[in-house]
């Protein structure tokens, strides 16, 4: 368990230092684009494309960033012992949602990207498949932890 | 009910049975979603009475 904490905790600040530089980026050549000038080779519906791919990156970044902030949140009662607490049962819920919510994002985002650059290829693209499997299985995890706490309660109150 | 029969207080009830005055009084209100056929055999004893005179089936 601790070395899950640990490894959870090192994940949680990668992800929120690339979500802080993704987010910082595009306003650097925002403010190079408008303030400096340097718009050689940028037409203006290129950066309206430009544009709705990074909101779509960033806010995939910032749903996965949130659903590993609740796992990490999650792994402190779970630590202590307390499987089948309210909160852990619907942080894992909407860490399960997020990560859903990731998946569709990122679909979007690959078939904009594909769209944009004409890259369209024929086949299954399975990339999304671990956010899709994360997300079930940790919907799956909160449903047996509220069928756990059911039992568990019924446990206490048999005297 | 078969307390005040006894002239027996929950505490003593409790001690003599084995199990908290809190756990004891889940059982007097109600919530208790199950009990424990050697809890029940103990209460009967200490109150020497029989089951139907501590339970009592009420429809939700």
């Amino acid at each position: 368990m601790n070395i899950l904490k640990k490894l959870i905790t090192v994940y949680y600040y990668v992800v929120g230092i690339v979500l802080l530089v993704s987010i910082l980026l595009p306003l650097f050549w925002v403010f190079n684009f408008m303030v400096l000038g340097n718009n050689t080779n940028i037409t203006l519906p290129s950066v309206y494309k430009l544009t709705i791919l990074i909101l779509l990156l960033v806010s995939l970044l910032f749903f996965h960033f949130k659903s590993i902030r609740i796992i990490k949140m999650s792994l402190n009662d779970l630590s202590n012992g307390d499987y089948f607490s309210k909160s852990v049962i619907e942080n894992f819920k909407k860490a399960g949602i997020y990560f859903l919510v990731c998946a569709v994002l990122q679909t979007i985002s690959k078939i904009f990207s594909s769209v944009y650059r004409f890259e369209i290829e024929l086949g299954v693209d399975v990339s999304v498949l671990p956010f899709i499997i994360t997300g079930l299985f940790l919907m799956f995890l909160s449903e047996s932890f509220l069928k756990g706490q059911k039992l568990q309660q019924e446990n206490d109150l048999t005297i | 009910m078969m307390l005040v029969k006894r002239d027996m207080k929950s505490k003593e009830l409790a001690e003599i049975i084995g199990i908290t005055t809190a756990n004891l009084s889940i059982l007097k209100s109600g919530k208790a979603k199950a009990i424990r056929f050697s809890t029940l055999e103990a209460i009967c004893k200490a109150l020497e009475c029989q089951p139907s005179d501590i339970l009592e089936y009420v429809e939700d």
